[in-house]
This record gives C-alpha cells, sequence and structure tokens, in this order.
C-alpha cells in the first residue's frame, strides 16, 4: 500500500480509506466452486432460489482460485484431499477467507478415524466455523454474514493495528 | 472535416467527445455485470444482488472496490509482458471500435461537428472488423503467457472459434452492404428511414432476416456468450484463457467482454433494426439516442435471456455449427441478396 | 500534422522490424511484427489509401499472423535457439543480396520522377474506387488470384486426410 505511518499523517483520510476497501470487500465475496461431500449439496441450495446468496453479492462462484475470494471447504476432508485444499488455498489471491462448512471439516465430525483429516483448520486458517451436519442453507448464510461482520472489523492498510486488536480480544476472552 | 473551426478545436472536441463515450461505456460495464446478475437471478427464481443500496445498485462499486485491492499477482516462469498486454490490449481494442458507431442522427451538431459520433471514415463497418479482429491477440497472448495448460487450451480454443465465426459475420453483414451500397454506418441507417406498406418500418431485418439470424449467432460466438462460452468452460477449463489472471486484470477481460456486447449490440442496431430510426424523429432529432439506447438495451436482454436459457455446447458441436451451417448459409444469403439486388435495384436505398 | 504523423509512424515500423528479427522470443517476434503492420497501415492511411489499410489489418494482423501464434504456440518454441544446422556462406550471401536490393531499391526510388506529387483524383482509394477498377480493368488477374487461392485450400485439405484413413 505504501502508508508507513498512516496513523501519524493523517488518520481522517486512512480510515475512510479502510472503511472503503472494507465495504468493497464484505459486499463482494465470490467463493470458489469447491464441493467436498454432502455439504456441498447445501452449498448450491444456498446459492439457489429459497436462500439465494445472490442477495449479498455472493453468488458468484469462481471456476479459478485465483479469481475467488472466499473458500467454503464443504465438506470431509480426507488426508488425500489435504494436500489438494492446501494448493488451491495456497493460489488464492490475498485477501482470502475460509469457511469450515459442516462438523466434518470443523473438528472431523463423526469420522473419528484414520483417513479424514479432524477439522481443516490443521492446514489452513479458517475464519468462520458453521455448525451442523450438514448445516442447512440459513446456516451457512448466517456464517457467511458473520464472515461480512469479520471482514468489515479488518485493517487492510496497516497489519499491525490488526494485531493489536487481536491482543485486545485475546485479552478479553482470557 | 468542417473549415470553420480551427484543427485544434476540432482535436479537443474530439478529445471530449472520446472521454465521454468511454465513461460511458465503462459504467455501461458496470452496470451490464449488475443488469445481467439481477436478471439471471429473475430467471432463476431468486431475487439477485439488492443489500448494496437501493436495488443493489452500489454493488458494481463493491466489486470494482474489492477488484482493485485484491493481490498484484504474476504466475511463475510467465512471459511478463504479455501477461500484462493482454487484457490491456483486448480492452483498448473494445473501445477503439466504438469510434465509428454513431448513436444518434448526424444533423445533431455541436460546433459545426456531429455530436453522437466520433468520426464518420469510408469503410466504417469494415474498420470495426478489422478493429475486433486484433481482440484475437488478447485472448491468445493471455492463454500462452499464463504458463498454465489450461490458460493454453483455452487461449487456442477461444481464439479458433472468433476465426471461425468471424468469416460466417463477416458474410452476413456483406448482404445488408450490397442493399445499402455503401460502407458508412450513417448512411446506412439513413437508408432505412419510412416504413413498407405504411405501417412496416422500413429496417434491413425485414429484408435480411436470415442474414440478421446468422450474424446474431456469429455475434454470441465472438463475444465468448453462453451457449457459446466455451473458452471459459469450467467443467474442463477452468476458466479457460483467464484461468490465470485474478483482481483487476481478470475484471479487465470482463470489461473487453461487456463492452463487446454493447459493441455487438449497436452494429446490429445499426445494420438491421434501423439504429436511431423510430417516431418523432423528424420534429426531435435528438430523440434518436434514446430509440438506439432502447434497441441495443432489448439485444442485450435477449444476450443474458439466452445464457438464461440454453446449455453450453460441445466444441465439435461449435465447429460443426459454424464452418457446416452458419458459413453455407451466409454465402447462400450473399447470393440470394445480390440476385434480388440485381432484379429489383430499387430495395436497397444505394441502386 | 501528417509530417508528424508520416515520421513517427515510419520510425515505429522500422524499430519493430528490427525487432522482429532480433528478438530471442518468437512470440515477442511475432508481436513485434503485428506493430509493424499495425504502422504499416496507418501509413497506408495517411497515403488515403483506406481500404487497403483496413485490408492490411483485417487480412495480415487479424488471420495471418494469428496463425503464425497458433504455430510458435503449438510447436512451444519459448527458448528461440536456432537451428543446428547452418550453412556455412549464408550470413555473407544475405548481407549481399540485401545490399544488392537495397542498392536497386534506390536507384528506381531516385530515378522515378517523385519530387513533383500530383494531387489526388477525388475518391481515390476508397472502396468504390478499389472495387470499380478491380472489377473493370483487372478482372481477368482479380479471378485467375481467386483460382488459385481456391486450389491452395483443396490443397490444403488433401494434405490433412490421411491416405489409409477415409474422409468422413
Amino acid at each position: 500500500m505504501g502508508v508507513a505511518s498512516p496513523v501519524a499523517d493523517s488518520p481522517f483520510l486512512v480510515a475512510k480509506l479502510e472503511e472503503l476497501i472494507n465495504w468493497g470487500r464484505k459486499h463482494s465475496v465470490w467463493p470458489m466452486t469447491f464441493g467436498l461431500a454432502c455439504c456441498a449439496i447445501e452449498m448450491m441450495e444456498a446459492g439457489a432460489s429459497r436462500f439465494d446468496m445472490a442477495r449479498f453479492g455472493m453468488e458468484v462462484f469462481r471456476n479459478s482460485p485465483r479469481q475467488s475470494d472466499l473458500m467454503i471447504v464443504a465438506g470431509r476432508v480426507s488426508q488425500k484431499m489435504g494436500p489438494v485444499l492446501k494448493h488451491l488455498y495456497d493460489q488464492m489471491l490475498e485477501p482470502k477467507w475460509v469457511i469450515a462448512m459442516g462438523d466434518c471439516s470443523s473438528s472431523g465430525g463423526i469420522f473419528n478415524n484414520y483417513a479424514i483429516i479432524q477439522g481443516v483448520d490443521k492446514i489452513v486458517p479458517v475464519d468462520v466455523y458453521v455448525a451442523g451436519c450438514p448445516p442447512s442453507p440459513d446456516n451457512l448464510l448466517y456464517g457467511l454474514i458473520k464472515l461480512q461482520g469479520k471482514i468489515a472489523r479488518e485493517h487492510p492498510l496497516h497489519p499491525v493495528a490488526r494485531q493489536a486488536d487481536l491482543r485486545e480480544l485475546l485479552a478479553k476472552a482470557s | 472535416m468542417p473549415s470553420n473551426i480551427s484543427l485544434l478545436a476540432l482535436v479537443l472536441i474530439t478529445i471530449v467527445k472520446g472521454a465521454v463515450l468511454i465513461g460511458a461505456l465503462l459504467m455501461a460495464f458496470a452496470y451490464g455485470t449488475w443488469l445481467e446478475r439481477r436478471l439471471v437471478g429473475r430467471f432463476q427464481l431468486r431475487l439477485g444482488p439488492n443489500r448494496v443500496g437501493p436495488l443493489g445498485l452500489m454493488q458494481p462499486m463493491a466489486d470494482g472496490v474489492k477488484v482493485i485491492f485484491k493481490e498484484d499477482f504474476v504466475p511463475a516462469q510467465a512471459d511478463r509482458l504479455a501477461y500484462w498486454l493482454a487484457p490491456a490490449l483486448v480492452v483498448a481494442v473494445a473501445l477503439t471500435a466504438f469510434a465509428v458507431i454513431p448513436f444518434g442522427p448526424p444533423s445533431v451538431k455541436l460546433f459545426g461537428v456531429p455530436l453522437f459520433y466520433i468520426s464518420n471514415v469510408n469503410v466504417g463497418i469494415l474498420l470495426i472488423l478489422a478493429v475486433t479482429s486484433i481482440g484475437a491477440y488478447g485472448v491468445i497472448l493471455g492463454g500462452w503467457a499464463s504458463n498454465s495448460k489450461y490458460s493454453l487450451l483455452g487461449g487456442l480454443r477461444s481464439t479458433a472459434q472468433l476465426i471461425s465465426y468471424e468469416l460466417g459475420v463477416g458474410l452476413a453483414i456483406l448482404g445488408v452492404i450490397l442493399l445499402a451500397g455503401t460502407l458508412e454506418l450513417p448512411q446506412i441507417v439513413e437508408q432505412q428511414a419510412g416504413t413498407w406498406f405504411g405501417f412496416l418500418p422500413r429496417w434491413n431485418i425485414f429484408l435480411q432476416p436470415l442474414g440478421f439470424l446468422l450474424y446474431s449467432i456469429g455475434a454470441l460466438a465472438e463475444t465468448n456468450r453462453a451457449p457459446f462460452d466455451l473458452p471459459e468452460a469450467e467443467q474442463e477449463l477452468t476458466t479457460g484463457y483467464q484461468t490465470e489472471y485474478g483482481g483487476m486484470k481478470s475484471a479487465m477481460f470482463y470489461m473487453a467482454e461487456y463492452i463487446d456486447i454493447v459493441l455487438v449490440s449497436s452494429i446490429a442496431t445499426l445494420l438491421f433494426l434501423g439504429g436511431w430510426q423510430g417516431p418523432f424523429i423528424q420534429q426531435l432529432p435528438g430523440l434518436g439516442v434514446l430509440w438506439f439506447l432502447v434497441k441495443v438495451l432489448a439485444f442485450v436482454f435477449i444476450f443474458i435471456w439466452l445464457r438464461a436459457t440454453l446449455p453450453r455446447i460441445r466444441y465439435d458441436q461449435l465447429m460443426d455449427l459454424g464452418w457446416k451451417v452458419v458459413l453455407p448459409l451466409a454465402l447462400l444469403n450473399l447470393l440470394l441478396t445480390a440476385l434480388i439486388v440485381l432484379i429489383w435495384p430499387w430495395l436497397g436505398g444505394g441502386g | 500534422m501528417e509530417q508528424v504523423l508520416f515520421w513517427l509512424m515510419a520510425v515505429v515500423a522500422v524499430v519493430s522490424a528490427l525487432t522482429t528479427i532480433s528478438s530471442r522470443r518468437p512470440v515477442h517476434s511475432a508481436l513485434a511484427f503485428l506493430v509493424t503492420l499495425l504502422s504499416l497501415a496507418v501509413l497506408f492511411l495517411l497515403l488515403s489509401a483506406q481500404f487497403v489499410a483496413v485490408i492490411q489489418i483485417i487480412i495480415y494482423a487479424g488471420a495471418i499472423l494469428v496463425l503464425f501464434l497458433f504455430v510458435i504456440m503449438l510447436l512451444n518454441a519459448q527458448s528461440g535457439e536456432g537451428p543446428q544446422i547452418k550453412l556455412p556462406s549464408q550470413r555473407p550471401l544475405a548481407i549481399a543480396l540485401a545490399l544488392l536490393l537495397f542498392g536497386g531499391l534506390s536507384y528506381l526510388l531516385l530515378s522515378s520522377p517523385l519530387g513533383a506529387a500530383r494531387p489526388l483524383p477525388a475518391g481515390m482509394g476508397t472502396v468504390q474506387a478499389v472495387g470499380g477498377i478491380l472489377f473493370n480493368h483487372f478482372l481477368l488477374p482479380f479471378e485467375v488470384a481467386s483460382v488459385l487461392l481456391l486450389v491452395g485450400v483443396i490443397g490444403a485439405v488433401v494434405l490433412t486426410v490421411k491416405e489409409d484413413e477415409q474422409p468422413k
């Protein structure tokens, strides 16, 4: 961005620009066409007429990871799928977010065995966990709106402040 | 060139007109995406984007902000020059072609120069064909420079499709040119003034129904729209030649696609649907722009309607359609038109 | 204005032509050749040969060079190393022939009465004028050329169909 010490120079402008960036990012989260198991059926349902993710500008399922902002891990991730998933995540351009949809991708769910990765957060950073087996489309929509709120709180121009925020949150939690 | 104003003033007026036109086309791109998403939503019994601003009207702005602030990315071992050049080239080509499109009657003048088009050249429609044929380079270079197999295959496919259908489109346009006896777009439109039998508009679509159909098929294929969107067939090629493009660079490919849709709609309107001709055009010539925009919007609507309705066809079917159906029919249309113009020269304006 | 455009386009054409033969990557050569073709089209426009300019872009830039690019990309000739076998006397012979061509062209150019530029007849270079000349004065060469092209098309089809394979 080229903004070294934004707060000292002109905090007003930077704050506004950050709001603008966050506004754009949060209203235009394009997911990747990526389904792993039964949760993917519910993900498709969320894009269909009854629930319609399109209302939030999120129906643009991109086929290429280079053009998508959000990876919805919809289903269990087997040990063999893990490297593929990591590869796709690495191919996405910053900023990128991950939703672990359903119990399997959040924690392994009912598949407590050697073949399934016990939670996708073991290989990629997860922003929002959506519970359910599978979660209904309105659960996923709730998770997406939570993600929008999370994006709105980010500081794209000075990541240092973001860490300070995190520390504050951690202090509150403990 | 009118002699009563200086060259400098002419250049200045042209620059201002060009800037206004480019601004309008970029807005057309932004709201083309909005229109498409809303309409496809409606076709699928959904609502479409409606949360950002009234009726979701700010949705293109949010998308634009997001795309601009995305990571700037070049794949490893990509050809950097060609990788950067490709998206810029397709957008520049799409914008350049509008230099000879007349949006309204030439009788409306500002400072002695026609207000509604930038230039009128002797080879008008040929110039558009020439400029758009350069657009193929953006596609093939983008596919090659990305250093990815999907991109290369998508680029080759897309270029083969563009070249195949350019023939059909060119021959379909030739029918209209034979009738009109000129290549200048304002003249072609002027010849479509008036009515047949007192009620039917004297548009070329009624003289060239086959030509119009073939042009529409070719236009769909040339803009890579459904059902001919094979270059970005996601099942086989991820996103075709755009696979490795992200952020603003991929947005520029979309910009070119939507501006191309407006371009082919404008050409169809000028050649077949009577351009700016419409009721009350004699009393109020400025009204012509409105008629023109209405016809272009109707054509764009049909583009989106087709996308929501038809499934994608296979690649061999696409090539069969292009070479075994569209091309022979276009040749037949050309022969018939030539015959008719020879027998009844008064049908066309040129004679 | 026209002088400025002429010199600009002439320089661009020469520089891009030099790039075409000196670039190490075949795709860059093809791109430079594209720039040469486009600047030549502008030069044609300055000579009020509008039809030739547009046809130059449609045929050469829009079709033929795209096929060149196809071939380059399908053969994946990225590295740009030349052929291994080199003719021993190729370089001096090429230089001599080029000098000969340059000398001949210069002689013709200098001996022709270029000084007095005649004013162009009205409508010269337009589609109507080119079409009229082509179909009135040069009808036979035009038809012969079209037959030649047809032979080329049939030859290409024959070459692509293998002998043991029945055409569908």
